[in-house]
């Protein structure tokens, strides 16, 4: 099972509603993304981190370690902007490469703080989504958001045989293992096309087989399955509207007023 | 006689191969199912069972041959073919190429909306199905994380939910835990009851042999053999082509038949736990519990069970005699008399219209009466066949009494035979050393009548070289004791019964005039010959003893 998967089954907020999560992981995404304000990131990832781990039972660390998974891409993107080579020095910093100048601006500085404090928040909210709310949960909210059933269905199915294609390369894997298949460099990679190799021909194999089984239970081209929904809590409606609505605002004021 | 309605599926000299014609899964495979049967489908991996039940869903379409649900052909058209599998179900052996959805409940809704229902009638059996098939604890996990039982319950319930006529169970209990196989077979006997045909792929011979109502014998994509568990299970040639072992059961149960331990006319055990009543009940048990709860006082009695005698002489100082003695170690007790020689009792009755119970005329008296307890003694000497059939009798009425115990017969244990032989002796105080004792008794071909031979040996070890004993219809027989007497050269014989009455035996086999009795034969030989006709049942020595067996029965 992976980790993300197992945390977001076990989360104290799993049962909760899976539209409402979803309306207010993606509201909050929307103005975080559209605010372009380090203020507003900094509301939406403390926000965000406060319900995940506080409300949902995530532990810390294991919060802060998912976010450090995008963290070092961003700050590997932001150094080229942040970073200019010129013949003058600008007003942040500057370190002399002969004649030639390793230079920043505060403002780029800041441009690039935003940039990835932006970016890390709108993860936080997408993490705050899957970290609470179950896949077959989701689906059952795009389905209601009218998405093309063919989308659905193909998540459905794909999600399901991550697991099952995981299990069957973990089994192979492990009796690769066993007799030595990862010796050294040479038979590790030979082990691991092999494996490539069977899984894409298991893969084909399990699916024709589901896919009898289901015939065989009357499936005609189309996947009827019922959710079980919560219901929805006035309560919970009634702070994301007061949550958005006032980041919103204050994400309004910080752009044109400030 | 059942009639063609009660098949409900029938296959028709199906071929069908997966490459082409190289090889066939199925090879003229034909079978008839009745409806509501419980029915295993056994053979080698390979044999065509799996082939077949995926042409039953219609999934395989055979390249010839035909297959007809309530026995119509199967239409392989979309709607035919909607229609056959919302009524035949089958859970395939491996969950995982069954589960589509990571959430139970989405995957067990699927089955039942593919059926047409409205979504409330849906929500309303797959909570139902749910809960009998106990998925609740798990109904919130992700289908990547159960256990395999757990995802085996779950293929059931896909199934269970859209309410088929025909189950197919390809090797549900393979790679699940004794619990989870238990839980399997346990859901398995709940369909059968709701009326279900279950149609299951097993290699348990075992499970199938004690769940079955017929057994398919699949062989090279043909049914080799089928018939009942124990008509195919006991085709050893059959069981041998198709990497199949009978069943622990018959295997034991056929081991013990030729031991000797079991009777082999008892009906095959359908189980372990009638082999183990069958073994159970060989145990000679004196005392059986009933099965009547004890709510009343008490109130007990002894049956006094003799072979009989139409000899009124006899019968006074032997059977009137013992009983007396019963009835004065026993005062308390009621004592009723039965005889178990049915023509003695007719000779009896027409001839002083006297009317001695059998068996079960006086266990009926007993139970009449409003006796909850019965003691039981036998006046027999040997533990033969006699002793059985009484048994047996008597304990045909085990569910109306509180208890039955039974003494033993006269010579059972070896205290016994000394208590015999101190008896006999005492009888005879006057038996000189060059005088010969010749006891008779009367024989059987029952396996106990080798006490006779014992006895005699007895007799001599304990130092009483002239008593002799044999009998009239099994051996030792006359011949040999003829060879024996005469090896000892005694000045005189003589001859007494070892019977408990001194009645026809005694009066004409031994001590008669024709010459093939004892008493003309011994005479022929030259011996002086004297009769004492006295019944076993006129030694107070065998009384006290059939007396002490009455008390160690009821103090059982």
């Amino acid at each position: 099972m992976m980790i993300i998967d197992k945390l977001c089954y076990n989360s104290r907020l799993r049962y909760e509603n899976a539209s409402e999560k979803f309306a207010f992981a993606m509201i909050t995404l929307f103005i975080c993304v559209m605010s372009r304000s380090i203020a507003v990131a900094c509301i939406v990832l403390s926000v965000t981190g406060i319900l995940t781990v506080c409300k949902g039972g995530i532990p810390v660390s294991r919060y802060l370690h998912f976010l450090t998974v995008p963290l070092a891409f961003l700050l590997m993107s932001t150094l080229a902007i942040m970073l200019h080579i010129r013949r003058t020095p600008m007003d942040f910093f500057a370190v002399p490469i002969g004649s030639w100048y390793l230079t920043s601006s505060v403002h780029s500085f800041l441009y690039a703080l935003q940039l990835i404090l932006t970016a890390l928040s709108a993860v936080s909210c997408l993490y705050f989504l899957s970290f609470t709310t179950p896949m077959p949960d989701i689906l059952e909210v795009l389905r209601k958001l009218r998405c093309p059933k063919l989308l659905i269905e193909l998540m459905l199915l794909i999600y399901r045989f991550i697991f099952v294609l995981l299990e069957t390369a973990s089994a192979i894997r492990t009796s690769q293992d066993c007799r030595l298949g990862n010796r050294d460099y040479k038979t590790a990679l030979k082990s691991f096309g092999m494996l490539g190799s069977i899984l894409m021909i298991r893969a084909v194999s399990r699916s024709n087989q589901l896919y009898d089984a289901m015939e065989a239970r009357c499936y005609d081209g189309t996947i009827r399955i019922l959710s079980e929904n919560r219901p929805l809590k006035k309560k919970v409606i009634a702070a994301i509207i007061l949550f958005d609505t006032a980041l919103f605002v204050f994400s309004l004021w910080r752009r044109f007023f400030l | 006689m059942r009639t063609n309605d009660d098949i409900i599926l029938k296959a028709e000299d199906l071929y069908f191969s997966y490459d082409g014609e190289a090889s066939h899964s199925l090879n003229g495979l034909s079978l008839e199912i009745r409806r509501g049967q419980k029915i295993a489908f056994m053979g080698a991996n390979g044999s065509g069972k799996s082939t077949f039940f995926l042409c039953c869903t219609g999934i395989h379409k055979p390249q010839s041959g035909t297959l007809y649900f309530h026995g119509k052909e199967i239409s392989y058209t979309k709607k035919g073919l909607l229609d056959l599998r919302s009524r035949v179900g089958i859970v395939f052996q491996d969950p995982d190429r069954q589960l589509f959805s990571a959430s139970v409940y989405q995957e067990i809704s699927f089955g039942i909306l593919n059926l047409g229902v409205s979504e409330d009638e849906a929500r309303r059996e797959v909570e139902h199905v749910i809960e009998t098939l106990e998925i609740t604890p798990f109904r919130h996990k992700p289908t990547h994380a159960l256990s395999g039982g757990q995802k085996k319950q779950v293929s059931i319930a896909d199934i269970l939910v859209m309410h088929p006529e025909i189950i197919i169970l390809d090797e549900p209990a393979a790679a699940l835990d004794p619990k989870h196989t238990a839980m399997v077979n346990q859901i398995v006997d709940q369909m059968t009851e709701n009326g279900i045909t279950v149609l299951m792929a097993t290699h348990d011979v075992n499970y199938a042999y004690q769940w079955a109502d017929e057994v398919m014998l699949f062989h090279e994509g043909k049914v080799l053999m089928h018939g009942t568990p124990s008509q195919v299970f006991g085709n050893q040639a059959a069981l041998h082509a198709t990497n199949l072992e009978k069943p622990a059961v018959l295997e034991l149960f056929e081991s013990l038949c030729k031991k000797g331990i079991l009777k082999a006319s008892l009906p095959l055990p359908k189980d372990l736990h009638t082999l183990e009543s069958y073994i159970a009940d060989i145990k000679t048990n004196p005392h059986y519990g009933g099965k009547k709860t004890l709510f009343t006082e008490t109130k007990k009695a002894i049956l006094a069970v003799s072979f009989g005698t139409s000899h009124n002489d006899t019968r006074e100082v032997t059977i009137d005699a013992i009983e007396r003695d019963m009835q004065n170690a026993f005062p308390d007790y009621k004592l009723y008399r039965a005889w178990t020689s049915k023509m003695i009792i007719k000779k009896l009755k027409s001839r002083d219209n006297i009317h001695v119970h059998t068996v079960k005329e006086a266990m009926e008296q007993i139970l009449a009466d409003g006796i909850t307890d019965v003691v039981v003694q036998p006046t027999h000497v040997i533990n033969g066949i006699e002793n059985d059939l009484m048994k047996e009798d008597v304990l045909s009425f085990r569910e109306n009494f509180h208890s039955i115990s039974f003494g033993a017969p006269l010579l059972t244990s070896e205290q016994d035979s000394l208590q015999v032989i101190q008896a006999v002796v005492e009888e005879f105080p006057d038996l000189k050393q060059e005088e010969a004792l010749v006891l008779m008794g009367h024989g059987t071909t029952h396996y106990a009548n080798s006490i006779y031979a014992a006895l005699d040996y007895t007799f001599k070890d304990k130092g009483h070289k002239n008593i002799f004993l044999g009998t009239v219809e099994a051996y030792p027989s006359m011949e040999t004791l003829m060879k024996m007497v005469k090896d000892y050269h005694p000045s005189k014989v003589i001859l007494a019964p070892f019977m408990i009455v001194a009645g026809d035996h005694a009066k004409n086999d031994m001590a008669g005039d024709d010459p093939d009795s004892w008493y003309s034969q011994f005479a022929a030989a030259g011996f002086e010959v004297e009769a004492a006709l006295k019944g076993l049942g006129e030694y107070p020595g065998i009384r006290r003893l059939l007396v002490e067996h009455l008390k160690a029965a009821d103090s059982e």
